[in-house]
């Protein structure tokens, strides 16, 4: 259990919805990191992983955190989910501020707010198609057996609901983890190098059906080291040793 | 419903496609929900999850069967080995074996014979020790030795006949016959001093060929196998004795008495018969007896004090000894017995249950560790800690009563089919006690898988909570 | 990459350092595995200490040499005469001579005896008169030990042969007759042998004249008294048979009754002692004596061994056998168990073993590593379920010993054993593993970095 330190007791988020990087309007930013640092303890060594970055994500936008091993992509991408809080800074994810919740709050948040996406897919083996796109909602009283089949058909995979990962090919699998994804409704979609295990042409394609979410409204962040993909993308974070070198398109 | 119409909707979408159709899923075949999880993890590792279910199911089958022998071990009736160390008789039956659980015996001889008024004398000095007239029984009688029926050893039996009152019966401590006792046939001895004869089971069976009641029998000395034995009088007659043999004849079988160790080699005259046949003879008041067995019920009583009493009054008593009932209940080596079985079952108990414990913890920490991408998926996907916890919990709750389910059900057809309904030291041993699966140990055994589940994931629970989101983000 | 462990030449001491440093990095598994271990080996040091204590007691019970007495005694009112003793002593010398080839340790002997009862048993304290062939062992059938020759005294001396042709009677008193019936006699002192002189005429010395016979209706007669002269006190707390006893020869005794008739003596019981009887059917000896000279009724104090070895033989097979099932049942959970950790265990190392091979290790070296970790786990398992298991049987013997039927014993054979199968589970547990060690490829090491 590291630390959750960046949690100062008093202080609350933004009124508003903060001011964006470089003066740009607030509203309409699915995301905003205020000077942001994390820090790490890594046996007897601090590690800083994140040096005072700030940024913003705007809503509906497919954006690109890009840059080479090391550099911080990962966690960023752990705070901008909700899955750790800053030593320092503020991050907003939909005008809440993250790092005043406490780790049941994450939680919470995580599950209705936030869809992942893995390298290595993280399916489940022993389960089929449909009951792998239903495990997050493992504890709510009803599974959503009707949406479930339906994100399936958006990914193409409802012939193959009954499929376990296995019997999957590499791209249909990671397209399963992205219906998986998106079964609560989340309003902000992240890949962890979601093309990393495909050959390039299925990862366009999985790159296509990241794209489309976006145009359902939601945010869509991810992290890669490919440079294609980053062309792709409307917003470009490029990271280095913590740093946030800039934010283009 | 919705499934089919979308399913028939696809098939119209895809008619040109000719691509095969598929099925809608039922909502109840999905493992959906923490139990779906935790049933297709079991099957994950089927030969883990198996084994740990075999394990646990081993140990409550052992405890279901140990609890359910030391419950047939605590019957009432107590095996009693006799003798000491080394030497040992073969075990009774149990449940031959009546235990009296209080009271006391005093037993008076007088073999100048006694006279009615003083038997009635000892009576009402019995009567005023004790407070109510229920607690103190004062039995007239006579006994014979008829004959051992084998030559000394570990097997020698003897035969004897009792003169009792009719009205009264007897209450020894090795032998009681009452008006009411069981009858296998007939019935009590009538009243007054005929001829008539009450067997027990086992002599009238042996020796008497089961004749039918009515029968003409008599009591006298059998072929050389069936010795007399005048040999007690002789051992310790106190003087060089000098005897006479007789036998009685011409006896009516009343009745029969039930099957019963304490009966079955006796046989029950009238004391008026018995005197008259011998030669004690009568007195105006009624026969004379040798003996009197005053048995005590209540535990107030001053036995010994009593005995004193009972003794001086009648200047003939020459004897008298006194039995407390917890003399005859247990032997030092039969409570022995008794507690070494129980040191064994709390050893074996505690074995059972650090099996299940190891087994269990084992199985749930294995699990975790093979899976910490997945439980940081789970995380990442919104579980809470504590749900995680749930999870883990669930999963070594599975295992638990899927073993005790199996495991009782094993244990308790095993005793079932064991138990014979005696204590025998038989090829098997004294482990052949009659068991009996009681509430308790339904309660008990399933407590006891419950505490291994709950406290073997415990930890791993732990371990598994404190996994953080990020490790989903781990390569392999 | 550098290798935790250099094992391209023969395997070193620092291996050592890297296997415990494995154990201790995954405290809680390796805790469970030990756990294991010590748990099938203590359950086991404790139950076969039970057998083994059991084992123990029943050879040490075969082993004891048992005096053995067959009593005789004449079930018709004619007594025995001494042409019957020389009878019996024929047939029991035929018997024993048939039999010496199974063992009749030692000698024996047949001899008459008188008892007559010399007080009221009141409160359990009787005063017997035994008439005893001096220097053997006296009666002992439903009696108290006999009178040995070694039984120590606390004045005088014991009978002797002499004693048996001489006129009068002498006699040796035991402490607890001599402080009630004859308070402050001493050597040489003469006293009185006979019914109770305090007593009330009418309460006859019977002893147990109950239960009488039913065969017979004996009348009781009293005999004596008979004045003897003292030669022997026996020293307090001998028993209850020696403290209550008056001791005079038998033959001056019977002289003393008038049961001697020109140089016959009449007896109304026998005695035959054999040293040790352990191995003597004394049943069919019985059945033979009561034959010679019917109608003897016989009565002994034969141990049965056949029953001794049938009773506790089971209880023995019974013991073990389930010591034995238990074991192996509980030792195949721990083998499934170790084998399953140690397998993950092998998994979660896959890059660190490749990297070992890739450095150069060989197979055979990288499943020894393996090999060696279990047998550690084993070890320190073994170890402390020995210690527990040793405390264990030491708490059952020192709680409940004494209740037992047999202590348990605690023999180095039981932690022989016990060593053996938990070394031997635990290395059957590692063998599969550590070939799947063995199997990893180099080429894992560099998959992923």
């Amino acid at each position: 259990m590291s630390d959750k330190g960046g949690r100062r007791d008093g202080e609350r988020g933004d009124a508003g919805d903060g001011a964006g990087v470089g003066g740009r309007e607030a509203a309409g930013n699915a995301i905003v990191l205020k000077q942001v640092t994390k820090a790490y303890r890594s046996g007897d060594r601090e590690v800083i992983a994140l040096r005072n970055v700030s940024l913003s994500v705007p809503e509906a936008a497919l954006a690109a955190v890009q840059g080479p091993s090391g550099s911080g992509k990962t966690t960023l991408l752990n705070l901008i989910g909700a899955m750790d809080t800053p030593t320092e800074g503020t991050v907003r994810v939909g005008g809440r501020d993250l790092s005043a919740l406490d780790d049941d709050s994450l939680s919470e948040f995580r599950r209705r707010n936030v869809g992942f996406v893995f390298q290595f897919f993280n399916l489940v083996p022993v389960l089929n198609a449909v009951e792998n796109v239903l495990l997050p909602t493992m504890f709510a009283p009803e599974p959503p057996l009707e949406r479930a089949m339906g994100l399936l058909e958006r990914v193409g995979l409802r012939d193959r609901w009954d499929h376990t990962p296995a019997r999957l090919s590499g791209g249909e699998r990671q397209r399963l983890a992205v219906a998986r994804a998106l079964i609560n409704d989340p309003a902000l979609v992240l890949a962890d190098e979601p093309t990393g295990n495909l050959d390039h042409e299925t990862g366009a394609s999985i790159l296509d059906l990241l794209e489309a979410l976006t145009h359902d409204g939601r945010t869509v962040v991810v992290v890669t080291h490919d440079p294609e993909v980053a062309k792709r993308a409307g917003t470009v974070l490029r990271l280095r040793d913590g740093v946030l070198l800039g934010q283009g398109q | 419903m919705c499934c089919l119409a979308r399913a028939s909707k696809a098939r119209g979408a895809r008619a040109g496609g000719g691509a095969a159709e598929s099925k809608g899923p039922e909502r109840e075949t999905l493992r959906t929900g923490a139990y779906g999880y935790i049933l297709a993890q079991a099957m994950r590792n089927p030969v883990r999850t198996g084994a740990t279910i075999v394990a646990v199911a081993v140990a409550v089958a052992f405890l279901v069967i140990v609890a359910s022998l030391s419950v047939g071990l605590q019957d009432p009736a107590v095996p009693v080995v006799l003798g000491a160390r080394g030497e040992v008789t073969p075990v009774l039956p149990i449940a031959d074996f009546a235990v009296a659980e209080e009271g006391a015996y005093v037993g008076l001889f007088a073999p100048r014979l006694l006279d009615p008024p003083e038997v009635d004398a000892m009576r009402r000095i019995a009567q005023e020790s004790s407070a109510s007239a229920q607690d103190i029984g004062v039995y007239p009688y006579t006994e014979r030795l008829l004959w051992q029926r084998q030559l000394g050893g570990l097997d020698a039996q003897a035969v004897r006949l009792l003169g009792v009152d009719p009205a009264l019966g007897i209450d020894t401590p090795y032998t009681t016959y009452h008006t009411y006792s069981q009858f296998a046939l007939g019935g009590a001895l009538p009243a007054g001093a005929g001829p008539q004869l009450v067997l027990g089971y086992a002599l009238w069976e042996d020796a008497y060929g089961s004749a039918p009641l009515g029968s003409a029998l008599a009591l006298a000395p059998r072929n050389a196998t069936w010795l007399t034995a005048p040999a007690e009088a002789l051992r310790s007659g106190g003087s060089m004795t000098v005897g006479r043999m007789w036998s009685l004849s011409g006896l009516t079988l009343t009745g029969v008495l039930d099957r019963d160790s304490s009966t079955d080699w006796f046989a029950f005259v009238t004391l008026g018969h018995l005197a008259n046949a011998t030669g004690a003879g009568a007195t105006a008041a009624g026969p004379r007896c040798e003996a009197v067995s005053v048995a005590v019920q209540s535990e107030g009583i001053d036995i010994e004090v009593l005995a004193t009493d009972l003794a001086a009054a009648s200047s003939r008593v020459t004897s008298w000894y006194v039995t407390t009932a917890g003399e005859r209940a247990l032997s030092d080596v039969a409570e022995g017995l008794r507690a070494s079985i129980y040191g064994w079952l709390v050893v074996a108990v505690g074995v059972i249950l650090a099996t299940m414990l190891l087994g269990v913890s084992n199985t749930v920490l294995l699990g975790v560790s093979q899976r910490r991408r997945e439980i940081g998926t789970l995380r990442a996907l919104g579980l809470t800690r504590a749900e995680v916890v749930r999870l883990v919990t669930y999963e070594a709750l599975f295992i638990a009563m899927m073993g005790w389910g199996i495991g009782f059900l094993t244990g308790h057809i095993v005793t079932s089919t064991l138990s014979t309904g005696r204590l025998e030291m038989d090829a098997v041993g004294v482990w052949l006690a009659p068991g009996r699966t009681v509430p308790w140990v339904v309660g008990a055994s399933l407590l006891a898988a419950l505490v291994a589940a709950l406290a073997g994931s415990a930890l791993p629970a732990r371990r598994a909570a404190a996994l953080e989101p990020a490790e989903a983000l781990a390569g392999p | 990459m550098r290798p935790p462990v250099d094992l391209t030449g023969p395997v070193p001491l620092t291996t050592w350092r890297y296997i415990t440093r494995g154990i201790a990095r995954r405290p809680l598994r390796s805790t469970l595995a030990t756990s294991g271990v010590a748990v099938v080996v203590a359950f086991f040091v404790v139950f076969a200490s039970m057998s083994a204590g059991l084992h123990r007691e029943v050879e040490e019970e075969l082993a004891r040499p048992r005096p053995t007495h067959v009593s005789m005694e004449h079930a018709s009112p004619t007594p025995y005469s001494s042409s019957d003793l020389a009878l019996i002593e024929a047939v029991a010398a035929t018997f024993m001579e048939g039999t010496s080839a199974d063992g009749v340790t030692g000698g024996w002997a047949v001899d008459p005896v008188v008892e007559l009862t010399l007080s009221v048993p009141r409160d359990g304290a009787r005063a017997v008169l035994w008439g005893i062939v001096p220097g053997q062992a006296g009666p002992t059938i439903a009696s108290p030990p006999g009178l040995t020759p070694g039984a120590p005294l606390d004045m005088g001396r014991h009978l002797s042969a002499a004693d048996d042709d001489a006129a009068g009677l002498v006699c040796v008193l035991g402490s607890s007759v001599r402080d009630r019936l004859f308070p402050g006699v001493a050597v040489n002192g003469t006293v009185a042998l006979g019914p109770d002189a305090s007593a009330d005429p009418w309460r006859l010395p019977s002893a147990e004249a109950y239960p009488l016979d039913a065969a017979s209706a004996w009348e009781s007669e009293v005999r004596g008294p008979f004045a003897a002269t003292v030669v022997g006190l026996l020293a307090p707390g001998q028993g209850g048979g020696l403290d209550d006893g008056v001791f005079v020869p038998v033959h001056a005794l019977l002289r003393a009754l008038g049961q001697e008739d020109e140089g016959v003596y009449y007896f109304p019981r026998l005695v035959l002692t054999v040293a040790d009887g352990t191995r003597t059917d004394v049943r069919a000896l019985g059945d033979e004596l009561a034959r010679a000279v019917p109608p003897t009724v016989v009565r002994d104090d034969g141990w049965d061994r056949a029953s001794f070895e049938r009773t506790f033989g089971q209880a023995q097979r019974a013991l073990d056998s389930w010591l034995w099932a238990v074991t192996s049942a509980m030792a195949l959970m721990l083998v499934a168990g170790v084998s399953d950790t140690m397998l993950v265990t092998v998994a979660d190392r896959r890059a660190e073993l490749a990297t070992l091979r890739a450095t150069g290790a060989r197979r055979r070296s990288v499943s020894r590593l393996v090999l060696a970790e279990v047998a550690l786990l084993g070890a320190i398992g073994l170890g402390a379920g020995l210690l527990a298991g040793a405390g264990a049987t030491w708490a059952v013997d020192a709680l409940a010993g004494d209740a037992l039927v047999a202590p348990p014993h605690l023999d180095w054979w039981v932690m022989a054993a016990a060593a053996l199968i938990a070394m031997g589970a635990v290395s059957v547990a590692g063998y599969y593993p550590a070939r799947r060690a063995a199997r990893e490829r180099p080429t894992e090491a560099l998959r992923y970095e």
